[in-house]
Protein backbone atom coordinates (compact mmCIF):
# COMPACT_ATOMS: atom_id res chain seq x y z
CA UNK A 1 0.00 0.00 0.00
CA UNK A 2 3.08 2.59 1.15
CA UNK A 3 4.17 2.27 -2.70
CA UNK A 4 1.04 3.09 -4.34
CA UNK A 5 0.28 6.66 -2.07
CA UNK A 6 0.79 9.62 -3.48
CA UNK A 7 3.11 11.29 -1.71
CA UNK A 8 4.24 15.06 -1.39
CA UNK A 9 7.08 17.19 0.99
CA UNK A 10 4.56 19.28 3.71
CA UNK A 11 6.60 22.84 4.39
CA UNK A 12 9.13 21.99 6.92
CA UNK A 13 10.39 19.21 4.52
CA UNK A 14 8.59 15.88 5.80
CA UNK A 15 7.12 13.63 3.67
CA UNK A 16 3.07 13.78 4.03
CA UNK A 17 1.11 11.33 2.15
CA UNK A 18 -2.37 11.16 0.62
CA UNK A 19 -5.05 8.81 2.40
CA UNK A 20 -5.11 5.46 0.09
CA UNK A 21 -7.88 4.01 2.23
CA UNK A 22 -9.79 5.27 5.65
CA UNK A 23 -9.22 2.34 7.71
CA UNK A 24 -6.07 3.50 9.13
CA UNK A 25 -7.03 7.11 9.29
CA UNK A 26 -10.41 6.13 11.07
CA UNK A 27 -8.33 3.81 13.58
CA UNK A 28 -6.10 7.30 14.33
CA UNK A 29 -9.42 9.22 15.36
CA UNK A 30 -10.63 6.36 17.26
CA UNK A 31 -7.22 6.07 19.55
CA UNK A 32 -6.59 9.64 19.41
CA UNK A 33 -10.56 10.47 20.59
CA UNK A 34 -12.77 7.68 20.73
CA UNK A 35 -11.07 5.42 23.61
CA UNK A 36 -13.35 7.14 26.28
CA UNK A 37 -16.60 6.00 24.63
CA UNK A 38 -18.77 2.80 25.11
CA UNK A 39 -17.74 0.06 22.77
CA UNK A 40 -18.31 -1.10 21.03
CA UNK A 41 -18.30 1.76 18.53
CA UNK A 42 -19.89 1.44 15.43
CA UNK A 43 -18.63 4.10 12.52
CA UNK A 44 -19.18 4.65 8.84
CA UNK A 45 -17.82 6.92 6.34
CA UNK A 46 -18.20 7.47 2.45
CA UNK A 47 -15.00 9.26 1.36
CA UNK A 48 -12.89 10.03 -1.97
CA UNK A 49 -9.10 7.78 -2.09
CA UNK A 50 -6.02 8.38 -3.97
CA UNK A 51 -3.34 5.29 -5.00
CA UNK A 52 -2.42 4.43 -8.04
CA UNK A 53 -2.00 1.07 -9.88
CA UNK A 54 1.06 0.29 -11.33
CA UNK A 55 -0.57 -2.62 -13.54
CA UNK A 56 -3.21 -1.25 -14.74
CA UNK A 57 -2.46 2.37 -16.41
CA UNK A 58 -5.85 3.11 -17.31
CA UNK A 59 -7.29 2.22 -13.30
CA UNK A 60 -8.52 5.66 -11.95
CA UNK A 61 -6.48 6.96 -9.24
CA UNK A 62 -9.13 8.63 -7.08
CA UNK A 63 -11.96 6.11 -6.07
CA UNK A 64 -14.95 6.98 -3.12
CA UNK A 65 -15.10 4.19 -0.93
CA UNK A 66 -18.23 3.84 1.24
CA UNK A 67 -17.71 1.60 4.31
CA UNK A 68 -18.03 0.88 8.08
CA UNK A 69 -15.95 -0.20 11.08
CA UNK A 70 -17.10 -1.98 13.84
CA UNK A 71 -14.48 -1.40 17.09
CA UNK A 72 -14.19 -2.83 20.66
CA UNK A 73 -15.67 -6.42 19.83
CA UNK A 74 -13.40 -9.19 19.33
CA UNK A 75 -15.60 -11.92 18.96
CA UNK A 76 -16.67 -13.79 15.80
CA UNK A 77 -19.87 -12.21 15.74
CA UNK A 78 -18.55 -8.99 15.01
CA UNK A 79 -16.70 -10.55 11.72
CA UNK A 80 -20.77 -12.05 11.21
CA UNK A 81 -22.27 -8.73 11.80
CA UNK A 82 -20.11 -6.66 9.06
CA UNK A 83 -20.73 -9.55 6.86
CA UNK A 84 -24.36 -9.67 6.93
CA UNK A 85 -24.41 -5.92 7.10
CA UNK A 86 -22.16 -5.72 3.40
CA UNK A 87 -24.19 -8.19 1.82
CA UNK A 88 -27.52 -6.48 3.20
CA UNK A 89 -26.18 -3.11 1.30
CA UNK A 90 -25.44 -4.66 -1.57
CA UNK A 91 -28.93 -6.85 -1.74
CA UNK A 92 -30.67 -3.20 -1.35
CA UNK A 93 -28.86 -1.92 -4.14
CA UNK A 94 -30.01 -4.31 -6.26
CA UNK A 95 -27.47 -6.68 -6.85
CA UNK A 96 -28.66 -10.23 -6.26
CA UNK A 97 -25.91 -12.85 -7.38
CA UNK A 98 -23.65 -11.39 -5.02
CA UNK A 99 -21.05 -14.49 -3.14
CA UNK A 100 -18.48 -13.21 -0.71
CA UNK A 101 -14.82 -15.23 -0.31
CA UNK A 102 -14.05 -15.28 3.46
CA UNK A 103 -10.21 -16.05 3.83
CA UNK A 104 -8.11 -15.96 7.62
CA UNK A 105 -4.92 -13.67 7.25
CA UNK A 106 -4.29 -15.05 10.98
CA UNK A 107 -4.36 -18.82 9.36
CA UNK A 108 -2.09 -17.78 6.60
CA UNK A 109 0.50 -16.15 8.42
CA UNK A 110 0.85 -18.45 10.50
CA UNK A 111 1.62 -21.08 7.82
CA UNK A 112 4.12 -18.69 6.64
CA UNK A 113 5.60 -18.80 9.91
CA UNK A 114 5.77 -22.92 9.82
CA UNK A 115 7.55 -22.18 6.21
CA UNK A 116 9.99 -20.48 8.06
CA UNK A 117 10.90 -17.62 5.27
CA UNK A 118 12.65 -14.51 4.03
CA UNK A 119 10.09 -11.42 3.35
CA UNK A 120 11.33 -11.90 -0.32
CA UNK A 121 10.49 -14.95 -0.49
CA UNK A 122 6.75 -14.47 1.38
CA UNK A 123 6.18 -12.25 -1.26
CA UNK A 124 7.04 -14.47 -3.74
CA UNK A 125 4.76 -17.35 -1.94
CA UNK A 126 2.03 -14.92 -1.92
CA UNK A 127 1.75 -13.99 -6.08
CA UNK A 128 2.03 -18.18 -6.56
CA UNK A 129 -1.67 -18.10 -4.07
CA UNK A 130 -2.87 -15.76 -5.34
CA UNK A 131 -2.60 -16.76 -8.98
CA UNK A 132 -3.44 -20.75 -6.94
CA UNK A 133 -0.32 -22.09 -8.79
CA UNK A 134 0.30 -24.94 -7.01
CA UNK A 135 2.96 -26.30 -9.10
CA UNK A 136 5.00 -23.29 -9.08
CA UNK A 137 4.68 -22.69 -5.13
CA UNK A 138 5.42 -26.33 -4.72
CA UNK A 139 8.61 -25.97 -6.33
CA UNK A 140 9.97 -23.57 -4.68
CA UNK A 141 8.97 -24.50 -1.18
CA UNK A 142 10.66 -27.73 -1.65
CA UNK A 143 13.63 -25.82 -3.36
CA UNK A 144 13.86 -23.69 -0.16
CA UNK A 145 13.96 -27.34 1.56
CA UNK A 146 10.46 -26.50 3.27
CA UNK A 147 8.56 -29.43 5.80
CA UNK A 148 6.58 -31.49 3.12
CA UNK A 149 3.48 -30.89 5.70
CA UNK A 150 3.42 -27.05 5.18
CA UNK A 151 4.49 -28.12 0.99
CA UNK A 152 0.86 -29.96 1.65
CA UNK A 153 -0.72 -27.30 3.24
CA UNK A 154 -0.03 -24.47 1.07
CA UNK A 155 -0.98 -26.89 -2.09
CA UNK A 156 -4.40 -27.00 -0.12
CA UNK A 157 -4.80 -23.65 0.31
CA UNK A 158 -4.33 -22.98 -3.51
CA UNK A 159 -6.37 -26.09 -4.77
CA UNK A 160 -9.19 -26.39 -2.09
CA UNK A 161 -12.26 -24.23 -1.41
CA UNK A 162 -14.90 -24.88 1.35
CA UNK A 163 -14.69 -25.65 4.93
CA UNK A 164 -12.78 -28.81 3.90
CA UNK A 165 -9.68 -27.12 3.46
CA UNK A 166 -9.20 -26.33 7.29
CA UNK A 167 -9.07 -30.18 7.26
CA UNK A 168 -6.57 -30.82 5.18
CA UNK A 169 -4.74 -28.17 6.10
CA UNK A 170 -4.57 -29.15 10.23
CA UNK A 171 -4.04 -32.55 8.82
CA UNK A 172 -0.98 -31.37 6.98
CA UNK A 173 0.54 -29.27 9.44
CA UNK A 174 -1.13 -30.35 13.03
CA UNK A 175 -0.44 -27.01 14.95
CA UNK A 176 -2.08 -25.64 17.94
CA UNK A 177 -2.69 -22.27 16.23
CA UNK A 178 -4.50 -23.14 13.58
CA UNK A 179 -6.49 -25.87 14.63
CA UNK A 180 -7.41 -22.39 17.71
CA UNK A 181 -8.22 -19.83 14.27
CA UNK A 182 -10.08 -23.11 12.08
CA UNK A 183 -12.58 -22.93 15.01
CA UNK A 184 -12.97 -18.93 14.67
CA UNK A 185 -13.92 -19.87 10.87
CA UNK A 186 -15.98 -22.72 11.41
CA UNK A 187 -18.07 -20.63 14.08
CA UNK A 188 -18.65 -17.90 11.50
CA UNK A 189 -20.28 -20.16 8.88
CA UNK A 190 -22.65 -21.17 11.54
CA UNK A 191 -23.32 -17.87 12.92
CA UNK A 192 -24.25 -16.58 9.29
CA UNK A 193 -26.10 -19.45 8.44
CA UNK A 194 -28.68 -18.16 11.17
CA UNK A 195 -29.10 -15.17 8.69
CA UNK A 196 -29.64 -17.99 6.29
CA UNK A 197 -26.42 -16.70 4.71
CA UNK A 198 -24.46 -19.94 4.30
CA UNK A 199 -24.86 -20.07 0.63
CA UNK A 200 -23.34 -16.73 0.15
CA UNK A 201 -20.05 -16.96 1.49
CA UNK A 202 -17.42 -19.58 0.93
CA UNK A 203 -13.78 -20.16 2.27
CA UNK A 204 -11.00 -19.56 0.23
CA UNK A 205 -7.84 -19.68 2.51
CA UNK A 206 -5.73 -18.47 0.26
CA UNK A 207 -7.31 -14.86 0.25
CA UNK A 208 -5.12 -12.31 0.01
CA UNK A 209 -5.77 -8.79 0.88
CA UNK A 210 -3.18 -6.36 -0.03
CA UNK A 211 -2.46 -4.97 3.40
CA UNK A 212 -0.49 -5.96 6.21
CA UNK A 213 -2.91 -4.76 9.37
CA UNK A 214 -4.97 -7.62 9.09
CA UNK A 215 -5.06 -10.40 11.67
CA UNK A 216 -8.24 -12.36 11.49
CA UNK A 217 -11.13 -13.17 9.41
CA UNK A 218 -11.49 -10.97 5.93
CA UNK A 219 -13.46 -10.77 2.83
CA UNK A 220 -14.25 -9.90 -0.20
CA UNK A 221 -17.81 -9.64 -2.01
CA UNK A 222 -17.88 -10.56 -6.18
CA UNK A 223 -21.01 -10.25 -8.42
CA UNK A 224 -20.67 -11.25 -11.93
CA UNK A 225 -21.52 -7.76 -13.17
CA UNK A 226 -18.35 -6.63 -12.49
CA UNK A 227 -14.39 -7.97 -13.34
CA UNK A 228 -13.29 -7.79 -9.97
CA UNK A 229 -13.87 -7.25 -5.96
CA UNK A 230 -16.09 -4.81 -5.22
CA UNK A 231 -14.82 -3.93 -2.07
CA UNK A 232 -13.42 -5.83 0.92
CA UNK A 233 -12.68 -5.50 4.57
CA UNK A 234 -10.89 -7.70 8.08
CA UNK A 235 -10.32 -7.79 11.04
CA UNK A 236 -7.46 -5.49 12.21
CA UNK A 237 -6.75 -6.30 16.03
CA UNK A 238 -3.32 -4.85 16.44
CA UNK A 239 -4.04 -1.48 14.14
CA UNK A 240 -5.25 0.79 16.67
CA UNK A 241 -2.46 -0.24 19.55
CA UNK A 242 -0.24 0.58 17.31
CA UNK A 243 -1.22 4.30 17.57
CA UNK A 244 -2.00 3.81 21.80
CA UNK A 245 -0.22 0.92 22.70
CA UNK A 246 -3.72 -0.23 24.13
CA UNK A 247 -5.23 -3.61 22.00
CA UNK A 248 -8.42 -2.53 21.03
CA UNK A 249 -10.32 -5.08 18.48
CA UNK A 250 -11.68 -3.92 15.17
CA UNK A 251 -13.17 -5.58 11.95
CA UNK A 252 -15.34 -3.16 8.99
CA UNK A 253 -15.61 -3.14 5.17
CA UNK A 254 -15.18 -0.36 2.41
CA UNK A 255 -17.32 -0.62 -1.19
CA UNK A 256 -15.93 1.02 -3.55
CA UNK A 257 -18.81 3.21 -4.85
CA UNK A 258 -17.35 3.32 -8.42
CA UNK A 259 -17.31 -0.26 -8.80
CA UNK A 260 -20.68 -0.28 -7.62
CA UNK A 261 -22.15 1.92 -10.28
CA UNK A 262 -20.51 -0.07 -12.81
CA UNK A 263 -21.69 -3.64 -11.44
CA UNK A 264 -25.99 -1.80 -11.06
CA UNK A 265 -25.30 0.17 -14.58
CA UNK A 266 -25.52 4.03 -15.02
CA UNK A 267 -28.49 3.06 -17.19
CA UNK A 268 -30.20 1.24 -14.08
CA UNK A 269 -29.35 3.55 -12.01
CA UNK A 270 -30.70 7.09 -14.14
CA UNK A 271 -34.17 4.45 -14.12
CA UNK A 272 -34.28 4.39 -10.56
CA UNK A 273 -33.99 7.95 -10.11
CA UNK A 274 -36.77 8.55 -12.61
CA UNK A 275 -38.90 5.95 -11.06
CA UNK A 276 -38.56 8.77 -7.83
CA UNK A 277 -41.35 11.11 -7.40
CA UNK A 278 -40.49 14.16 -8.56
CA UNK A 279 -42.66 17.16 -7.68
CA UNK A 280 -42.07 21.12 -8.83
CA UNK A 281 -44.08 24.00 -6.76
CA UNK A 282 -44.03 26.90 -8.36
CA UNK A 283 -45.45 29.94 -6.35
CA UNK A 284 -47.09 32.72 -8.01
CA UNK A 285 -46.28 35.60 -6.08
CA UNK A 286 -44.28 36.31 -2.52
CA UNK A 287 -47.43 35.74 -0.26
CA UNK A 288 -47.58 32.11 -1.60
CA UNK A 289 -44.02 31.08 -0.85
CA UNK A 290 -44.77 30.42 2.66
CA UNK A 291 -47.15 27.66 1.69
CA UNK A 292 -44.87 26.46 -0.98
CA UNK A 293 -42.06 26.07 1.42
CA UNK A 294 -43.66 23.85 3.92
CA UNK A 295 -45.30 21.59 1.09
CA UNK A 296 -41.53 21.28 -0.30
CA UNK A 297 -40.53 20.28 3.14
CA UNK A 298 -43.53 18.03 3.43
CA UNK A 299 -42.55 15.82 0.58
CA UNK A 300 -39.11 15.57 1.35
CA UNK A 301 -40.06 13.97 4.66
CA UNK A 302 -41.96 11.49 2.29
CA UNK A 303 -39.04 10.83 0.41
CA UNK A 304 -40.12 12.52 -2.80
CA UNK A 305 -37.41 14.76 -4.83
CA UNK A 306 -39.59 18.60 -4.22
CA UNK A 307 -38.24 21.58 -6.19
CA UNK A 308 -39.24 24.76 -5.86
CA UNK A 309 -39.77 27.32 -8.90
CA UNK A 310 -38.71 30.64 -9.17
CA UNK A 311 -42.04 33.24 -7.75
CA UNK A 312 -43.91 33.27 -10.87
CA UNK A 313 -42.39 31.72 -13.26
CA UNK A 314 -45.63 29.43 -14.31
CA UNK A 315 -44.75 28.77 -18.48
CA UNK A 316 -40.99 27.99 -17.34
CA UNK A 317 -42.43 25.61 -14.21
CA UNK A 318 -44.03 23.69 -16.76
CA UNK A 319 -41.67 23.43 -19.64
CA UNK A 320 -39.41 22.00 -16.49
CA UNK A 321 -42.32 19.56 -15.35
CA UNK A 322 -42.71 18.16 -18.60
CA UNK A 323 -39.21 17.31 -19.79
CA UNK A 324 -38.74 15.93 -16.08
CA UNK A 325 -41.71 14.15 -16.11
CA UNK A 326 -42.24 15.83 -12.95
CA UNK A 327 -45.84 17.07 -11.47
CA UNK A 328 -46.59 20.53 -11.30
CA UNK A 329 -48.02 22.29 -8.11
CA UNK A 330 -49.07 25.57 -8.33
CA UNK A 331 -49.45 27.60 -5.07
CA UNK A 332 -51.84 30.84 -5.54
CA UNK B 1 -27.11 -17.27 -17.89
CA UNK B 2 -24.84 -17.93 -20.79
CA UNK B 3 -22.95 -21.18 -21.02
CA UNK B 4 -19.33 -21.50 -19.49
CA UNK B 5 -16.62 -20.86 -22.32
CA UNK B 6 -13.20 -22.22 -22.44
CA UNK B 7 -10.58 -20.95 -24.70
CA UNK B 8 -8.02 -22.88 -26.38
CA UNK B 9 -5.01 -22.12 -28.49
CA UNK B 10 -5.91 -22.10 -32.63
CA UNK B 11 -3.00 -23.01 -33.59
CA UNK B 12 0.83 -23.97 -32.40
CA UNK B 13 2.44 -26.06 -30.50
CA UNK B 14 -0.49 -26.28 -27.75
CA UNK B 15 -3.56 -26.42 -29.85
CA UNK B 16 -3.35 -30.23 -30.62
CA UNK B 17 -2.49 -31.42 -27.27
CA UNK B 18 -5.41 -28.80 -25.90
CA UNK B 19 -7.99 -30.35 -28.75
CA UNK B 20 -6.45 -34.31 -27.42
CA UNK B 21 -7.17 -33.23 -23.32
CA UNK B 22 -10.64 -32.31 -24.42
CA UNK B 23 -11.49 -34.74 -26.54
CA UNK B 24 -10.07 -37.83 -23.95
CA UNK B 25 -12.33 -35.04 -20.86
CA UNK B 26 -15.56 -36.48 -23.45
CA UNK B 27 -15.39 -32.95 -24.77
CA UNK B 28 -14.34 -33.69 -28.53
CA UNK B 29 -14.80 -30.65 -30.64
CA UNK B 30 -13.28 -32.54 -33.84
CA UNK B 31 -10.96 -30.57 -36.12
CA UNK B 32 -10.97 -26.61 -35.51
CA UNK B 33 -13.76 -25.31 -37.81
CA UNK B 34 -13.62 -21.49 -39.20
CA UNK B 35 -16.41 -20.67 -36.62
CA UNK B 36 -14.96 -19.10 -33.63
CA UNK B 37 -16.94 -21.27 -31.20
CA UNK B 38 -18.13 -24.63 -30.74
CA UNK B 39 -20.64 -25.57 -28.53
CA UNK B 40 -20.14 -29.27 -26.76
CA UNK B 41 -21.81 -30.74 -23.65
CA UNK B 42 -23.46 -27.26 -22.44
CA UNK B 43 -19.42 -25.67 -22.59
CA UNK B 44 -18.66 -23.18 -25.27
CA UNK B 45 -15.24 -23.97 -26.85
CA UNK B 46 -13.69 -20.90 -28.17
CA UNK B 47 -10.68 -20.65 -30.75
CA UNK B 48 -7.70 -18.21 -30.28
CA UNK B 49 -4.52 -16.78 -30.25
CA UNK B 50 -2.34 -18.73 -27.08
CA UNK B 51 -0.75 -15.62 -26.42
CA UNK B 52 -4.59 -13.71 -26.08
CA UNK B 53 -6.19 -16.08 -24.05
CA UNK B 54 -4.68 -14.86 -21.11
CA UNK B 55 -5.99 -11.12 -21.62
CA UNK B 56 -9.90 -13.06 -23.16
CA UNK B 57 -9.60 -14.59 -19.55
CA UNK B 58 -8.53 -11.73 -17.80
CA UNK B 59 -10.90 -9.53 -18.51
CA UNK B 60 -13.46 -12.42 -18.56
CA UNK B 61 -14.67 -12.50 -22.30
CA UNK B 62 -14.36 -16.30 -21.44
CA UNK B 63 -14.27 -17.86 -18.48
CA UNK B 64 -11.52 -20.56 -18.51
CA UNK B 65 -8.29 -20.67 -20.78
CA UNK B 66 -5.69 -22.97 -21.85
CA UNK B 67 -2.15 -21.65 -22.64
CA UNK B 68 1.30 -21.24 -21.87
CA UNK B 69 2.64 -19.89 -18.14
CA UNK B 70 5.08 -18.18 -19.95
CA UNK B 71 2.11 -15.77 -21.69
CA UNK B 72 0.13 -15.82 -18.34
CA UNK B 73 3.17 -14.04 -17.20
CA UNK B 74 4.02 -11.92 -20.10
CA UNK B 75 0.37 -10.37 -20.53
CA UNK B 76 0.64 -9.78 -16.58
CA UNK B 77 -3.17 -11.58 -16.34
CA UNK B 78 -4.34 -11.91 -12.93
CA UNK B 79 -5.63 -14.56 -13.49
CA UNK B 80 -5.97 -18.12 -11.70
CA UNK B 81 -3.77 -21.33 -12.72
CA UNK B 82 -5.61 -23.84 -11.86
CA UNK B 83 -4.22 -26.89 -13.39
CA UNK B 84 -0.68 -27.64 -14.89
CA UNK B 85 -1.83 -29.75 -17.94
CA UNK B 86 1.64 -31.35 -18.14
CA UNK B 87 2.51 -30.68 -21.85
CA UNK B 88 3.32 -27.64 -23.78
CA UNK B 89 6.70 -28.03 -20.90
CA UNK B 90 9.45 -25.70 -22.32
CA UNK B 91 12.03 -22.93 -21.24
CA UNK B 92 12.77 -20.00 -21.61
CA UNK B 93 16.43 -19.39 -21.73
CA UNK B 94 19.01 -15.84 -22.50
CA UNK B 95 21.49 -17.29 -25.30
CA UNK B 96 24.56 -15.63 -27.29
CA UNK B 97 26.48 -16.22 -30.17
CA UNK B 98 28.50 -19.58 -30.10
CA UNK B 99 31.76 -17.24 -30.32
CA UNK B 100 30.48 -14.92 -27.76
CA UNK B 101 32.81 -14.38 -24.50
CA UNK B 102 30.11 -13.91 -22.55
CA UNK B 103 29.28 -17.41 -20.22
CA UNK B 104 27.18 -15.95 -18.01
CA UNK B 105 24.45 -13.19 -17.77
CA UNK B 106 26.74 -11.40 -15.61
CA UNK B 107 29.82 -11.29 -18.26
CA UNK B 108 26.57 -9.15 -20.45
CA UNK B 109 28.19 -6.11 -20.72
CA UNK B 110 26.03 -2.99 -19.12
CA UNK B 111 24.01 -1.86 -22.00
CA UNK B 112 23.76 -4.24 -23.99
CA UNK B 113 21.04 -4.84 -26.66
CA UNK B 114 18.71 -7.63 -25.59
CA UNK B 115 15.74 -9.26 -28.33
CA UNK B 116 13.16 -11.07 -27.12
CA UNK B 117 9.23 -11.38 -27.92
CA UNK B 118 8.43 -11.51 -24.28
CA UNK B 119 9.87 -7.93 -22.99
CA UNK B 120 8.25 -7.70 -19.79
CA UNK B 121 9.35 -11.37 -18.23
CA UNK B 122 12.78 -10.34 -20.03
CA UNK B 123 12.34 -7.01 -18.32
CA UNK B 124 11.57 -8.16 -14.83
CA UNK B 125 14.41 -10.97 -15.21
CA UNK B 126 17.10 -8.67 -15.48
CA UNK B 127 16.57 -5.93 -13.07
CA UNK B 128 15.61 -9.02 -10.40
CA UNK B 129 19.44 -9.38 -11.25
CA UNK B 130 20.00 -5.95 -11.23
CA UNK B 131 21.71 -5.90 -14.29
CA UNK B 132 21.22 -3.03 -16.78
CA UNK B 133 20.42 -4.03 -20.23
CA UNK B 134 18.40 -2.82 -23.36
CA UNK B 135 15.52 -5.14 -24.36
CA UNK B 136 13.79 -4.76 -27.54
CA UNK B 137 10.78 -6.43 -28.49
CA UNK B 138 10.57 -8.60 -31.81
CA UNK B 139 7.61 -10.28 -32.65
CA UNK B 140 9.19 -13.95 -34.11
CA UNK B 141 12.58 -15.16 -35.38
CA UNK B 142 13.77 -13.85 -32.20
CA UNK B 143 17.32 -16.45 -33.14
CA UNK B 144 18.66 -14.39 -36.02
CA UNK B 145 18.79 -11.11 -33.99
CA UNK B 146 22.28 -11.44 -32.77
CA UNK B 147 23.62 -12.45 -36.22
CA UNK B 148 22.50 -9.57 -38.14
CA UNK B 149 23.35 -7.07 -35.20
CA UNK B 150 20.20 -6.39 -33.56
CA UNK B 151 21.01 -7.96 -30.46
CA UNK B 152 23.94 -9.18 -28.38
CA UNK B 153 21.92 -11.92 -26.58
CA UNK B 154 18.21 -13.11 -26.33
CA UNK B 155 16.11 -14.29 -24.44
CA UNK B 156 13.41 -16.90 -25.91
CA UNK B 157 11.90 -20.34 -25.32
CA UNK B 158 13.72 -23.39 -26.15
CA UNK B 159 12.54 -27.36 -25.85
CA UNK B 160 15.30 -29.63 -26.98
CA UNK B 161 17.93 -26.76 -27.90
CA UNK B 162 18.09 -27.49 -32.01
CA UNK B 163 16.70 -24.16 -32.64
CA UNK B 164 19.82 -22.16 -30.62
CA UNK B 165 22.08 -24.73 -32.14
CA UNK B 166 20.96 -24.57 -35.67
CA UNK B 167 21.47 -20.53 -35.36
CA UNK B 168 24.77 -21.06 -33.40
CA UNK B 169 23.76 -19.77 -30.23
CA UNK B 170 24.68 -20.74 -27.20
CA UNK B 171 22.49 -21.07 -23.93
CA UNK B 172 24.16 -19.05 -20.71
CA UNK B 173 21.12 -18.98 -17.92
CA UNK B 174 17.56 -20.56 -17.64
CA UNK B 175 15.31 -17.57 -16.92
CA UNK B 176 12.16 -19.71 -16.37
CA UNK B 177 10.71 -23.57 -16.89
CA UNK B 178 6.90 -23.29 -18.26
CA UNK B 179 4.06 -25.23 -19.52
CA UNK B 180 0.57 -25.50 -20.22
CA UNK B 181 -2.26 -24.51 -17.60
CA UNK B 182 -5.87 -24.31 -17.53
CA UNK B 183 -6.31 -20.84 -16.55
CA UNK B 184 -9.55 -18.81 -15.11
CA UNK B 185 -10.95 -15.43 -14.78
CA UNK B 186 -11.20 -14.97 -10.94
CA UNK B 187 -14.90 -13.55 -10.82
CA UNK B 188 -16.09 -16.82 -12.71
CA UNK B 189 -14.37 -18.53 -10.06
CA UNK B 190 -16.44 -17.50 -8.08
CA UNK B 191 -19.96 -16.62 -9.40
CA UNK B 192 -19.70 -20.30 -11.27
CA UNK B 193 -17.86 -22.16 -8.78
CA UNK B 194 -19.91 -25.50 -9.56
CA UNK B 195 -19.53 -25.94 -12.97
CA UNK B 196 -16.07 -24.99 -12.98
CA UNK B 197 -15.30 -27.44 -10.13
CA UNK B 198 -16.57 -30.01 -11.60
CA UNK B 199 -14.89 -29.13 -15.45
CA UNK B 200 -11.65 -29.06 -13.76
CA UNK B 201 -12.46 -32.30 -12.06
CA UNK B 202 -13.15 -33.75 -15.96
CA UNK B 203 -10.18 -32.63 -17.23
CA UNK B 204 -7.60 -33.23 -13.85
CA UNK B 205 -8.90 -36.76 -14.47
CA UNK B 206 -7.89 -36.78 -18.49
CA UNK B 207 -4.51 -35.11 -18.52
Amino acid sequence: MVQSMFKAQDDDGRLVAFRAEMTAPVARLVSSKMLKESMPLRLCYVSNVVRFKERYPGYPRELWQAGVELIGNRGVDADAEVISLMLTALSELGLRDVKVDVGHAGIFKRLLALAKLGNEEVERVKGFVSMKDSTGLRRMLKGLGCDEGVVKAFEAVCELRGLKVLDEVLGAVGDEEVARLAEEVKLLFKLLSYNDLQDKVSLDVGLIRGLDYYTGIIFEPYTSAFGSALGGGGRYDDLIASFVGKEVPATGFALVVDHLVEAIGVEAIAQRMKEKKRVIIVPMNYEGYREALSRAQDLRRQGVIAELHPVGDLEGAKAKAMKASAILEVVR
Amino acid sequence: MRPLRIAIPNKGRLHKPSLELLSKAGLSVGEASRSYATKVDGLEVVLARAADIPIYVHFGAVDLGVTGHDLVLEKEADVYELLDLGFGWCKMVVAVPEESPVNSVYDLPQGSRVATSFPRIASSYFEGLGLSVEVVEVEGAVEIAPRLGLADAIVDLATTGATLRENRLREIAVVLEASARLICNKVSFRTREREIASLVERLRASK
